[in-house]
C-alpha cells in the first residue's frame, strides 16, 4: 500500500505525499523535536525536511527505502538547524510545562531537569544516534542506513554519546554537589 | 543518578516524554510549500559518482583536476588573441560578425546567459531507445520512462538549460508539461570545460564543452558507469546542439 503512494508520489502525486506524511509526520516531529530539543527549530527543521523531500522524491530508486531515505533527510536537516547559529531563546532555561510526562515517579523533576543539562551539552550528531538508538529503538544496522555510515562507525560513536552522556551527567552531579542546582 | 541506574534505561524512559504530535499548522505549511514546488524528476543525477568504488572515483576527480590544469594551462599559453575560442568551427556555426552581442570574446565566457533547447524527441523514440537497452533490467526501464523522464503516454519531449549568472537549471517538459530535471550551479574554467555543481552532496560533474556563439554541446568527461545513470545523462546533456532561444 505504501509502496503504491510512494510510487505515486514520486511520480507528482501530491494528495499521494500528503498521504504519506500524514501517517508520518507525529514519528518525525518527535524526532526532531528530541534532536534539537526547541519546538521552533524542531518545526523548521522538520518541515525544511518535507519539502526536500518532495522535491527530490523523483530520484528515489527503491520505493521501499522511503522511510529510510526520509528519516535520513529528517536528521540531516536536524543537524544543519543545529550547527546554524543558536537563537537568543535557545540560551533560555525551557520549562518543561507543555511536556508531557509518563506520570509515573520513576524520574523527579531534577533527574529530567539534570538529563536535558546533560543532553544539551553533547553534540548534535550525539544527539540524533542516542534518539536514533533510544526512542526509535533502532538497531545499529538500520541507524548506518539512515545516517549514512558503517555500523561500525554506528556502534563506535553509539559508545562515545553514552560516555558523553554519563560524562555529562556526573558533571552536573558534581555542579549539584558544590554549588546546589546548576544555573 | 547514572551511578544507580542502567543509563540507557533511564534515557529511554526520558526521552519518552515530549511532544509526540505534529501540529496541524506545520502540516498546513509543508502541504503549501509542496504545492509552490516542482520536483526534480532526475534529483542526484550526479550521485552515480558515489556507488563507484572509491578508487574509480579517486582516478575520475583525478583525471578531471588534470584536465582542468591542462586545459588552463593552455587558455594562458594561448594568450588573449587566440582564436579557437568556443572550439573549432562547424559548418554551422555563426559568423563572428553575424550576432556580436552573443558571439564569444577574449574576456567574456564562451556562452552567454540565456535559455538553451535541445531540438524536440518524439516520446516513442526515447520510450524504443530505452526497452532496447539490453544494460537496463525490467524496474530500470521502468524507473526511466514513469518517473526520471515522466513521459509515459507522452508524444514530445522537450529539454533546456537555463543559465543565469552560475546557476543551471535543466527543465524538461512532455507535450508542454514542465518538470524541473536537476539544478545546481556551473563554472566555465576555460572554453572547453564546463563543471556543473549539481544541488546535491554528490561531487561536480565535467564535461567537454563546444560553444560557437549561439550554440553549444557537452559531452561528459567521464561518463556514469551504470546504465541507468548514464542513459539519461546521454539524452539530457549529450543530445545537443543547445541552441540559444529568442
Amino acid at each position: 500500500m505504501d509502496r503504491d503512494l510512494v510510487e505515486a508520489a514520486r511520480s507528482g502525486d501530491r494528495e499521494a505525499y500528503a498521504d504519506l506524511i500524514r501517517v508520518r509526520g507525529d514519528r518525525l516531529y518527535a524526532l526532531a523535536q528530541r534532536v534539537l530539543r526547541d519546538v521552533d527549530r524542531a518545526e523548521d527543521a522538520l518541515q525544511d525536511a518535507l519539502v526536500i523531500a518532495w522535491r527530490d522524491l523523483p530520484g528515489l530508486r527503491d520505493p521501499d527505502r522511503f522511510d529510510a531515505w526520509l528519516h535520513r533527510l529528517v536528521v540531516r536537516a536536524c543537524l544543519a538547524e543545529a550547527t546554524r547559529e543558536r537563537r537568543l531563546v535557545a540560551h533560555l532555561r525551557v520549562l518543561p510545562v507543555d511536556i508531557p510526562t509518563t506520570g509515573d515517579d520513576f524520574m523527579s523533576i531534577a533527574d529530567r531537569d539534570q538529563l536535558e543539562q546533560g543532553f544539551r551539552r553533547l553534540t548534535p550528531q550525539q544527539r540524533a544516534l542516542l534518539v536514533l538508538r533510544h526512542f526509535e529503538g533502532r538497531e545499529p544496522t538500520e541507524i548506518a542506513e539512515i545516517l549514512g555510515i558503517p555500523v561500525g562507525t554506528v556502534r563506535s560513536r553509539l559508545h562515545h554519546a553514552h560516555r558523553a552522556m554519563r560524562a555529562a551527567l556526573d558533571a552536573e552531579d558534581r555542579v549539584i554537589a558544590v554549588g546546589g542546582r546548576p544555573a | 543518578m547514572t551511578h544507580d541506574r542502567d543509563l540507557e534505561r533511564v534515557l529511554e524512559r526520558w526521552l519518552t516524554d515530549g511532544p509526540a504530535q505534529m501540529p496541524d499548522r506545520l502540516f498546513d505549511a509543508v502541504i503549501d510549500r509542496v504545492d509552490r514546488t516542482p520536483q526534480r524528476r532526475l534529483a542526484g543525477l550526479a550521485t552515480r559518482y558515489l556507488t563507484m568504488p572509491s578508487t574509480t572515483r579517486l582516478t575520475a576527480i583525478a583525471a578531471a583536476i588534470v584536465i582542468a590544469v591542462v586545459a588552463i594551462g593552455s587558455w594562458a599559453l594561448a594568450g588573449p588573441n587566440r582564436s579557437d575560442v568556443g572550439g573549432r568551427p562547424t559548418a554551422s556555426a555563426t559568423p563572428p560578425t553575424a550576432s556580436p552581442s552573443l558571439s564569444p570574446s577574449p574576456s567574456a565566457p564562451p556562452i552567454a546567459d540565456g535559455t538553451y533547447a535541445l531540438a524536440p524527441m518524439k516520446v516513442a523514440d526515447l520510450i524504443a531507445m530505452i526497452n532496447s537497452d539490453t544494460k537496463l533490467s525490467a524496474a530500470e526501464k521502468t524507473f526511466l520512462i514513469d518517473t526520471a523522464f515522466a513521459m509515459k503516454n507522452g508524444k514530445t519531449f522537450g529539454v533546456w538549460l537555463d543559465l543565469d549568472r552560475g546557476r543551471l537549471t535543466e527543465r524538461q517538459a512532455v507535450d508542454g508539461v514542465m518538470n524541473v530535471g536537476t539544478g545546481g550551479t556551473y563554472t566555465i574554467p576555460d572554453a572547453q570545460t564546463l563543471i556543473y555543481n549539481e544541488q546535491c552532496a554528490c561531487p561536480p560533474t565535467t564535461f567537454r564543452l563546444a560553444a560557437t556563439g549561439t550554440s553549444f554541446t557537452l559531452q561528459y568527461v567521464n561518463p556514469p558507469t551504470k546504465e541507468v545513470d548514464a542513459l539519461p545523462g546521454r539524452v539530457l546533456f549529450e543530445s545537443g546542439p543547445f541552441v540559444r532561444q529568442p
